[in-house]
């Protein structure tokens, strides 16, 4: 619990015959980190290479068929936002038979085959559609021409062109083209005039020049037959029947998203994992028909998994287990009580202890739920958090989202705790609504006193972190450290101590601590020297935030009750009034709640952790396999 | 209502000494937390320290806190 | 006062660089360890080399990579996404001059196809090493460009793009020397005009730092072109007008007065006192000055090297500015582009220590 697990080096020596049975064991245990060896040996044999291939394959087979089906899956999934965020995940339901090289490879190619032909009918339909879009906005513009397009065709001797010209020019280009034998086609248009022009093909070229001239929008004569009214009802109904062809290959799409989606992640969760295995096997090294496993494993799981190989290896397998000695690689495995283990989330979001550190994870879980408390103080959002915690427990399965939970469910203990001792209830609602109040002394008007208390739980805090930090170095024989990080702390916090206390009669005793103190700082090799004391000033200070956050809480609830209560007079500003108060209690809450996490954290990491930690350690990173779609047997 | 020329000063001045305290931290807290975007939109494990950062702005604003509440209750 | 009031001028100067610059440290945060390069330098082949490169940034670009040229093509997208990933958190002018300088993958896919025509290879083989990014060229371009009998024809399928008019200069040249080089100038400084036109005369930090990186650039591209021409033994006038304007220190007296030089030991002696001198005198008195290939390959790594050693200072002062991100920027180019060759030979079955002889400090 003080300190990271214990490791131990581990090597595995067995034979071929054990291979596949060993590593699949280690992977459903989870407790061997894998180390890569040098001198992997037998050049050229690589192990299981056929197999690594058969599962790759089927693996992007298997990514194939769920990239193109997964965005049609949201269209089957139904419910409101609301029944989403309600809804607890289903645990998975998967075909078991599937997982397996065999069966999934049964599984896929009927199903890839299947989608592939829906996914080509879908794009040929799709690009059908663009056609008959393309011409239909074509020939749009051309709508009150009554000409067959099929004969808007180049002669022996004639040229015709169609097109569109604005309302304005016409008048212009029927002058221009006076000089020309041209016929002109036309009808009315309101911003634009359709026209089709008929000439001779020797002044084609000129014509042309002409018309560009103008601004006349050429439409192409493509292989267009009938009127241009004629086109466009008969590419409307052909548009009917495509998008309704199209939407019926797009629901069975999704219903097949919905049937298979399952059962697809499943196969591929469990390819994944044999691909792992596989790939983890780039670590051993091997002979001729032996192999060895190296790895760390925590201290305490070394009786189980010795026994665990040796069962499964019939007693075949070498294994030695061996002390880490002073590398530098050591991985970092948390070893707390599950009490305090949602802790490990602040923990790891600063940094993960070295190998030879404290783990300052049952610091944090003593001291952050009350600095929380302090800083949020209201029963009533003491309770709502809870209630918060309790459905973030609830609903969500990530282990993220369960320790946060867990973090806010002890938080929320001492902010009711706190809550009720100050008489504080939505801020000031009882009394301002009731006439009731209660509490021990309500800090808003005895602020001073509230921030001496403050600055008191503060040194409290820092000087824990400052006997941990002497306790570390001493433990480390690091008298440098000692002298230079945390010795001049003590002599100045006793000079204080003494000056305030027993006043002048110590002052001069006082004066030599302080100055002992700054001439550490002065010979300290790094850092800015006297001013250190000015930071360490700043650290303690830096506790009225526990005040400031708190008072800021009842300071905003104390707001929208007032204004809540100036509404309540009459009916209609009544329910102006409630929702002033909910709306505004809710953002109080919201955004304290928040702040409050935030500023515990901002304690704990910069003043807390200035005194004694460093982390900068490796996490532990097991060969294990992580399973979500795969979790239990399925049917 | 009292007219206390002193008591007047005071609030005054506790304010003027948690609102200018309070806007050069909100400055610096920007610029802060826009930079904790950034590191922790590349590096997800950055988001603990990047929020201990932008919040380590604040404390001088918690200064100005300390004096206005000093000025109002204790001088 | 004088001097608060500079700094909160910086301040607000740079304050919308807070963002992206941290950004660009986090991204800098996940560059390739020493340690990392050294153990890939020292695999066994090519596929051990890509093993260890699975768990760094490069894994998901190079997942699907089996030989060199795929990974070439892998990791020079990854960079072209990551620069145009970059460009567009970065605010106003600085975003508009990272698109402009996108279209330097555009030029290296015209170049490649250019030089697959020159070579007379089949059309699918001059397609084989376009980076797949898409500004002003689609794909239909590219394969339309690839499908000309002439490098003239080529470039005439671009001729309602910006390259046209850089290409007719460049291949007029071509047509008479033969030699590539005034393409890819023509090219280059079309590209650079337009991003010096972007940048136009706005003063500021930010302006200041990317003309400074882009004018190492336009330095380093010229000095090379200079060294090869050279060595080609190009008359002095021609080779004045395959170079690049606008450079960092070098400006165009300078420039002429190299281009006169008759040897590369010329070039080297003449830059001695220039702000490029003491990495080219300490590599070219290293090395053996008979062996001309080697020596000039030499001098352009020690080149690349610089620009990568430029690209680390541009870190120190405000770190809140832009000099990060360029500094990221300058870093990652140099690095894919080791990382290029270190695998390639790789495959070709070279030793650590040989690579490092040719990649100096990998």
């Amino acid at each position: 619990m003080f300190y990271p697990a214990k490791m131990k080096k581990i090597c595995v020596v067995a034979l071929d015959r054990y291979r596949d049975r060993i590593v699949e064991r280690l992977h459903v245990l989870g407790t061997i980190e894998l180390l890569e060896q040098e001198n992997r040996g037998y050049e050229g044999r690589v192990y299981g290479e056929k197999g690594r291939e058969q599962v790759t394959g089927l693996l992007r087979r298997a990514e194939e068929v769920l990239d193109f089906l997964s965005p049609f899956e949201t269209v089957a999934g139904k419910g409101s936002i609301l029944k989403m965020l309600l809804e607890r995940p289903a645990p998975p339901v998967f075909d078991s038979g599937i997982l397996s090289v065999a069966g999934g490879n049964n599984y896929l190619r009927g199903l890839s085959g299947r989608v592939r032909r829906l996914r080509e009918r879908l794009g040929r339909l799709e690009s059908e559609l663009e056609r008959v879009d393309l011409v239909l906005t074509e020939v749009q513009g051309l709508l009150g021409l009554d000409v067959d397009l099929s004969r808007v065709r180049d002669t022996e001797h004639t040229f015709s062109v169609l097109g569109r010209v604005l309302a304005d020019s016409f008048e212009e280009l029927k002058k221009q083209l006076v000089t020309f034998d041209v016929t002109i086609v036309t009808d009315v248009g309101e911003e634009e005039i359709p026209l089709l022009i008929l000439g001779l093909k020797k002044q084609k070229e000129e014509v042309t020049k002409t018309l560009e001239k103008i601004g006349f929008k050429k439409v192409p004569a493509r292989s267009l037959k009938g009127t241009p009214k004629e086109i466009t009802a008969k590419n409307l109904e052909r548009r009917t029947t495509l998008t309704s062809e199209k939407n019926a290959i797009k629901k069975e799409l999704a219903k097949t998203a919905e049937k298979e989606m399952q059962n697809l992640l499943a196969l591929r969760e469990y390819l994944e994992i044999q691909l792992e295995k596989y790939e983890a096997q780039r670590l051993f090294s091997e002979t001729k028909r032996t192999f060895t496993i190296e790895g760390y494993i925590p201290a305490k799981k070394v009786e189980s998994t010795v026994k665990e190989l040796k069962t499964v290896s019939e007693g075949h397998a070498t294994i030695i287990i061996d002390e880490t000695g002073a590398d530098k690689n050591i991985p970092v495995h948390f070893d707390n009580p599950s009490l305090i283990q949602p802790f490990q989330l602040l923990t790891r979001a600063y940094a993960m202890p070295k190998y030879t550190e404290v783990d300052p994870t049952w610091l944090i879980a003593l001291w952050f739920p009350l600095f929380f408390g302090i800083m949020l103080t209201d029963m009533a959002y003491g309770i709502g958090l809870f209630l918060l915690a309790w459905f973030m427990i609830w609903r969500f399965e990530s282990q993220g989202m369960q320790d946060l939970g867990k973090i806010l469910a002890f938080s929320s203990i001492w902010t009711i705790i706190l809550g009720a001792t100050f008489g504080s209830v939505f801020g000031n609602f009882f009394q301002s609504f009731f006439g009731i109040s209660f509490g021990v002394f309500d800090p808003l008007f005895r602020a001073d006193l509230a921030l001496l208390f403050a600055i008191i739980i503060g040194l409290i805090h820092l000087n824990l972190g400052l006997a941990l930090g002497i306790k570390e170095k001493l433990r480390k024989r690091d008298q440098k450290a000692l002298v230079f990080e945390h010795l001049w702390i003590v002599l100045l916090e006793i000079g204080a101590g003494l000056l305030l206390f027993l006043g002048r009669r110590v002052s001069i005793l006082s004066a030599i601590l302080f100055l002992a103190s700054i001439a550490i700082l002065l010979k300290k090799p790094e850092g800015v020297g006297p001013l250190e004391i000015n930071s360490f000033f700043g650290s303690s200070l830096s506790y009225a935030r526990l005040l400031a956050l708190s008072l800021a809480t009842t300071g905003i609830a104390i707001a929208v009750n007032e204004i809540g209560g100036m509404l309540l007079g009459s009916f209609v500003g009544a329910l102006f009034g409630v929702v002033i108060l909910l709306g505004g209690h809710i953002f109080n809450f919201a955004i304290n709640v928040f702040g409050a996490f935030v500023h515990s954290m901002r304690l704990h990491y910069v003043e807390f952790f200035s005194m004694f930690y460093e982390g900068g350690g490796r996490e532990f990173s097991p060969f294990k396999a992580k399973r979500r779609y795969t979790k239990k047997g399925g049917n | 209502m009292a007219t206390d020329i002193g008591l007047g000063l005071k609030i005054v001045g506790a304010g003027i000494a948690i609102g200018f305290a309070a806007l050069g931290s909100g400055i610096g807290q920007g610029t802060a937390a826009a930079a904790g975007i950034g590191a922790v939109s590349e590096k997800e494990e950055m988001m603990g320290k990047s929020l201990a950062f932008a919040t380590l702005v604040e404390t001088q604003a918690i200064y100005g806190f300390v004096i206005a509440i000093l000025i109002l209750f204790v001088i | 006062m004088a001097s608060l009031g500079a700094e909160i001028q910086r301040i607000v100067e740079n304050y919308r660089y807070a963002y992206p610059s941290a950004r660009a440290k986090a991204m800098k945060s996940l560059l390739l360890t020493k340690e990392q390069k050294k153990k890939i330098a020292e695999s066994k082949d090519l596929q051990a080399a890509l093993y260890l490169l699975r768990d760094t940034v490069y894994g998901p670009a190079l997942s699907d990579a089996k030989n060199t040229l795929a990974v070439e093509i892998a990791l020079k997208e990854d960079l072209a996404k990551t620069m145009n990933k970059i460009g567009s958190f970065l605010p106003g002018r600085a975003q508009s001059v990272f698109k402009l300088y996108l279209a330097r993958f555009e030029a290296e896919n015209i170049r490649s196809i250019l030089i697959g025509i020159q070579a007379g290879l089949p059309k699918e083989e001059r397609l084989k090493h376009l980076i797949p990014i898409h500004l002003d060229l689609k794909a239909d371009s590219y394969e339309k460009m690839a499908q000309s009998k002439t490098i003239g024809e080529a470039a005439s399928t671009l001729s309602e793009t910006i390259y046209q008019e850089p290409l007719a200069r460049g291949i007029a040249e071509y047509e008479k020397t033969g030699l590539l080089t005034p393409l890819d100038s023509a090219l280059s400084t079309m590209i650079y005009d337009r991003i010096f036109s972007r940048i136009g005369t706005a003063g500021g930090s930010d302006t200041t730092s990317l003309k400074k990186m882009i004018g190492i650039e336009i330095d380093i591209a010229n000095i090379k072109s200079i060294l090869r021409l050279i060595n080609a033994s190009t008359p002095p006038g021609d080779t004045l007008k395959y170079l690049i304007p606008r450079g960092y220190r070098l400006d165009l007296e300078k420039l002429e007065e190299l281009s006169k030089a008759a040897s590369v030991e010329e070039i080297v002696a003449k830059l001695k006192s220039s702000y490029y001198g003491a990495p080219l005198s300490s590599t070219y008195s290293k090395h053996d000055t008979s062996k001309k290939e080697v020596l000039l390959n030499a001098l352009e790594q020690t080149l690349d090297d610089f620009k990568a050693e430029v690209g680390r200072s541009f870190d120190r002062g405000f770190p809140l500015g832009i000099g990060p991100i360029l500094g990221y920027v300058i870093v990652k180019t140099a690095e894919v582009r080791n990382l290029v060759t270190v695998l390639k030979l790789k495959d070709e079955g070279f030793t650590s220590d040989e690579i490092e002889g040719v990649v100096g400090k990998i």
